[in-house]
């Protein structure tokens, strides 16, 4: 009987006989790989899943950024005068930075992080990592998965260092704390919420997840 | 097509010379923009040179700074000064910035979202190309639905 090769995505490998109905539906291609797509059009469409977009048309757009409702009321603005106002401001920057940016530090290795852009978290299984929006002060830490290669999703938001009152969130602090473990969680469960059947992208490399990415 | 939201957002800088105040928000909008793209200037120089040998040990050493200031300026964004944008591009490829701006008004789309899929009608496409094994143990190559690089 015909044994057959799949070769899918992030070249994962998988046997299969031919005629099996594991095979049908991967043959039909648009029933495994465009589901999640059709998720995010959803999603979209019911307002619960907004596209940032940067407000600078001319701007060069490598990436898809996504965003909750949570991480969307601190983008869109309007911006109030005074410290919330000025984060945001300085978030989105950051965030379309993801879009239009070349190349984009990566911190690989949780726990190694210095000075980089993005990074994995611990546990790396979980598929949760986090954006450093660190100046000004306060730092913020915007947690987010891959749907798919440059695909972010942005989930929560939590102040690095110190309390924020226009988050409800408490301060990550020490890698170690509850807060940290919380807020991973948290992303998890707003992911599951939103996307109840599939699970984010795992890869073996930076390049599995988006173009550009450096390890310095 | 320039948005609504755009052009609200545009509006304090379209409004000319004797408009109202650029709100300070808007205006660390810009500037945060503006680090982002002068760091992402700075490491694409970088990324180059890498391949040419260049690490950030030997860039510390060349402009006379400790290796965690190099890692600081190329780990991520940051206010640099125009000093240590000069030294960073010296070091790096024996360079100098030169400036110039573009206008905020009056744009035009320069291209489409990288995920074409995601099209504000509801409506999208995929390809499909109908690959068959041709003997035992043959790979099956799926097409990916690519996005638009």
């Amino acid at each position: 009987m015909l044994s057959v090769k799949i070769k899918g995505y992030f070249n994962r490998e998988l046997y299969v006989l031919s005629g099996s109905r594991i095979l049908t539906l991967a043959r039909r291609r648009g029933l495994i790989y465009m589901s999640i797509r059709e998720e995010v059009k959803a999603r979209i469409k019911e307002g619960r899943l907004f596209q940032l977009k940067p407000l600078n048309e001319k701007d060069n757009k490598r990436r898809t950024v996504l965003m909750s409702a949570e991480i969307s009321q601190m983008i869109f603005g309007p911006w109030l005068p005074g410290p919330m106002g000025f984060r945001c401001a300085r978030l989105r920057g950051d965030l379309e930075n993801i879009i239009t940016a070349e190349h984009i530090t990566v911190c690989w290795d949780p726990f190694k992080a210095r000075d980089e852009q993005i990074g994995r978290l611990d546990r790396v299984q979980d598929e949760v990592w986090d954006l450093r929006s660190q100046e000004p002060k306060p730092g913020l830490r915007v947690f987010f998965r891959f749907a798919e290669k440059d695909v972010f999703v942005a989930l929560t938001c939590a102040p690095r260092s110190v309390s924020v009152s226009w988050l409800r969130r408490l301060p990550l602090l020490d890698r170690t704390s509850r807060e940290w473990r919380d807020a991973i969680i948290e992303c998890r469960r707003e992911w599951r919420v939103l996307f109840p059947t599939y699970e984010p992208i795992s890869g073996t490399s930076v390049d599995d997840y988006l173009t550009g990415g450096v390890l310095l | 097509m320039i948005t609504s939201q755009e052009e609200s957002f545009f509006s304090e800088l379209a409004a000319g010379h004797s408009g109202p105040t650029i709100p300070e928000s808007k205006r660390v909008y810009f500037q945060t923009r503006l680090r982002n793209r002068i760091f992402n200037f700075i490491l694409g120089k970088f990324v180059v040179e890498q391949k040419n040998g260049l690490t950030k040990a030997l860039l510390a050493r060349r402009i006379g700074k400790t290796p965690e200031v190099i890692n600081r300026w190329l780990g991520s964004p940051s206010n640099l000064t125009t000093d240590s944008i000069s030294d960073l591009l010296l070091g790096i490829c024996a360079g100098e910035l030169t400036p110039q701006s573009e206008s905020l008004l009056n744009q035009s789309r320069r291209n489409s979202t990288p995920a074409p899929w995601i099209k504000e009608d509801g409506k999208w496409q995929t390809k499909f190309d109908q690959g068959k094994p041709t003997s035992t143990n043959d790979t099956v190559e799926l097409p990916l639905l690519k996005m638009a690089s």
